[in-house]
C-alpha cells in the first residue's frame, strides 16, 4: 500500500520529490489508519480495499486544498508535458489525470480487482473499465509520442477497443 | 482483420480478475485471435513495466503463451502416441469382471488406512521435491524467460530513454553493482566484439523473480537486451529461439542462471547469444 501511495502522490506537479511524496504517504497513513481501525468490518481483504479508498479520498482532499491555495480548480487534471515526452513509464502514469492514475494504480500495483477498485473508488464498475481503457490508451500515447514513431510503437492504444456493458 | 472483443472481459484477464470458469473460453479466443493476442501481451507488458518501474513484484499468474518454439523437436505424432487415448470400444463389464471386482474390494484394506498411506506418500514426495528444487521452484520453461525478457525488452531496452539504471561498459563494474542485488552473484559476461557495445544494466522482473537485465547497442544504435536470471540449479539447455511482433529472442540456461537475448535484429540477437555461450560467465 505504501508502494501504492508513493506512485499516486509523486505526480509532479504538487510533489515533485520522492521525499516529499514520501512524507506525504506517511502522514495520510496516519490520518487513514486512525479512520480504518474504526470502520474495519468483514474480511481482511474488504478492510484493505476500505483503507485504499480511505487513502485515496484523503489524498484527493489534500490535492483539493494544494489546488484551492494556489487558486487552481482544474486539480484533478495532469500537467500538459511542454516539449518532447519523457519515454519512461513513471512519467507517462504521472500525465495521466487524477481519476485515470488511481483507477490503474490500484488495479495494476495493488492487485485489486476491478469490483474491488471499484469499490475503494466507489464508482460503479463500468466506470472502472472505461478509465483503465482510458489510461492504458493514454499511456500508450505517451511512450509512442516519446519514441516518436507511433507506426512502429509497441505500446497499446485502445482505438479498436468496443466496450460492452 | 481486427476482430472487436470486450474490453471488460480482455482487461479482466490482463489484470488478473477474470472468473476461473471465464478463463478456458477466453484462452481459447486468445489462442484463435492474434490480434486480441497481441492486444493483451501488449497491455501485460505495460502492466509488468509499471510493476517494475514502481518496485512491485511480477504478476503471479501465468503469462499469455508465445506461441511455439521454433526448436520444437517432438513431432505430432509421437505426442499423440505417448498421451493417452480415449478407448475406442467400451470397456465391457461382464459378470466374470464384476465379481473380480467385488472381490478386489472385499480384499482391499480399509479406507482410513488406504488414506493415511496416500497421505504419507504425498509427504515424502513433497519432502523430496522440497530438498531436490529449493525454495526457488522447478526450473521455469524457456517460454516463460523469454516472456519476461520480452517484456523488459519493450518497456526498457526498445523505445525507452533512460534503458539502464546502471550506465557502464565495463563488464566487472557491472558484476560488482549487480552483486549485493542477488543472493547468487550474477557474473556479466566479458567479451570483445566490435558489434555490440554493453550500455549497462537494470533490475527487472524475471520469470519467477527478479533478473538482471542487460543492455547491448550495436553501431546504429540498436539495442539488444540480455536477461540472466538465478535459477535452481537449471539443466544445462541449448537456445530455442521464439518470435513475438518482431522481437527474436533465444533462451537457455546454464551456469545456474536462465538467460534470454532479445531484439528485434534477428542476427544481433544469435550474435549476442554465440558470445554470452562461449564467455567463461556462462559456464
Amino acid at each position: 500500500m505504501r508502494r501504492f501511495g508513493l506512485a499516486l502522490a509523486r505526480d509532479d506537479r504538487f510533489v515533485c520529490d520522492d521525499a516529499s511524496a514520501a512524507a506525504l504517504v506517511d502522514k495520510l497513513f496516519r490520518q487513514a489508519s486512525l479512520t480504518v481501525i474504526d470502520d474495519v468490518g468483514g474480511g481482511v481483504r474488504s478492510a484493505r480495499v476500505h483503507a485504499f479508498g480511505q487513502f485515496i479520498r484523503l489524498y484527493r482532499r489534500h490535492v483539493r486544498g494544494l489546488a484551492a491555495e494556489d487558486g487552481d480548480g482544474g486539480w484533478a487534471e495532469a500537467p500538459q508535458p511542454a516539449g518532447r515526452a519523457n519515454a519512461s513509464v513513471t512519467s507517462a502514469v504521472r500525465d495521466l489525470p487524477l481519476e485515470l492514475r488511481e483507477t490503474l494504480l490500484l488495479v495494476v500495483l495493488a492487485g485489486l480487482s476491478h469490483t474491488e477498485a471499484a469499490e475503494a473508488l466507489d464508482i460503479p464498475l463500468t466506470a472502472v473499465i472505461d478509465r483503465l481503457a482510458r489510461a492504458r490508451a493514454r499511456i500508450g500515447a505517451h511512450m509512442n509520442a516519446a519514441r516518436g514513431s507511433a507506426a512502429q510503437a509497441p505500446w497499446p492504444n485502445a482505438a479498436h477497443l468496443r466496450l460492452v456493458k | 482483420m481486427t476482430k472487436r472483443f470486450d474490453a471488460a472481459e480482455a482487461f479482466a484477464f490482463v489484470d488478473n480478475c477474470l472468473a476461473a470458469a471465464d478463463r478456458p473460453e477466453f484462452q481459447a479466443r486468445l489462442r484463435e485471435d492474434p490480434e486480441l493476442r497481441r492486444q493483451v501481451a501488449l497491455w501485460e507488458a505495460q502492466n509488468e513495466a509499471i510493476r517494475a518501474a514502481y518496485g512491485a513484484p511480477a504478476s503471479a499468474r501465468a503469462p499469455i503463451d508465445l506461441g511455439r518454439n521454433s526448436n520444437e523437436n517432438v513431432p505430432a505424432w509421437t505426442r499423440s502416441a505417448t498421451q493417452k487415448q480415449p478407448s475406442a470400444a467400451p470397456r465391457r463389464a461382464n459378470g466374470e469382471a464384476r465379481a473380480r471386482q467385488a472381490r478386489a474390494v472385499s480384499a482391499a484394506p480399509p479406507a482410513s488406512f488406504l488414506a493415511l498411506r496416500r497421505v504419507a506418500a504425498v509427504a515424502a514426495l513433497a519432502a523430496i521435491l522440497l530438498v531436490v528444487s529449493g525454495p526457488g521452484g522447478p526450473t521455469p520453461p524457456h517460454g516463460r524467460l523469454a516472456e519476461a525478457a520480452l517484456a523488459a525488452y519493450r518497456a526498457f531496452a526498445a523505445a525507452s530513454e533512460a534503458p539502464v539504471e546502471f550506465r557502464t561498459r565495463d563488464p566487472r563494474a557491472l558484476t560488482k553493482w549487480l552483486a549485493p542485488q542477488f543472493v547468487r552473484g550474477i557474473v556479466v559476461p566479458g567479451f570483445s566484439s566490435d558489434a555490440l557495445t554493453l550500455l549497462g544494466a537494470r533490475i527487472a522482473p524475471g520469470a519467477r523473480a527478479s533478473a538482471a537485465f542487460l543492455v547491448y547497442e550495436d553501431r546504429g544504435g540498436e539495442r539488444v537486451g540480455l536477461l540472466i536470471e538465478p535459477l535452481d540449479d537449471p539443466a544445462p539447455s541449448k537456445p530455442s529461439l521464439h518470435q513475438s511482433d518482431g522481437v527474436s529472442l533465444a533462451a537457455w540456461t546454464g551456469a545456474g542462471h536462465g538467460f534470454v537475448a532479445a531484439g528485434t535484429d534477428r542476427e544481433k540477437v544469435a550474435l549476442l547469444t554465440r558470445l554470452v555461450e562461449t564467455s567463461p560467465a556462462a559456464h
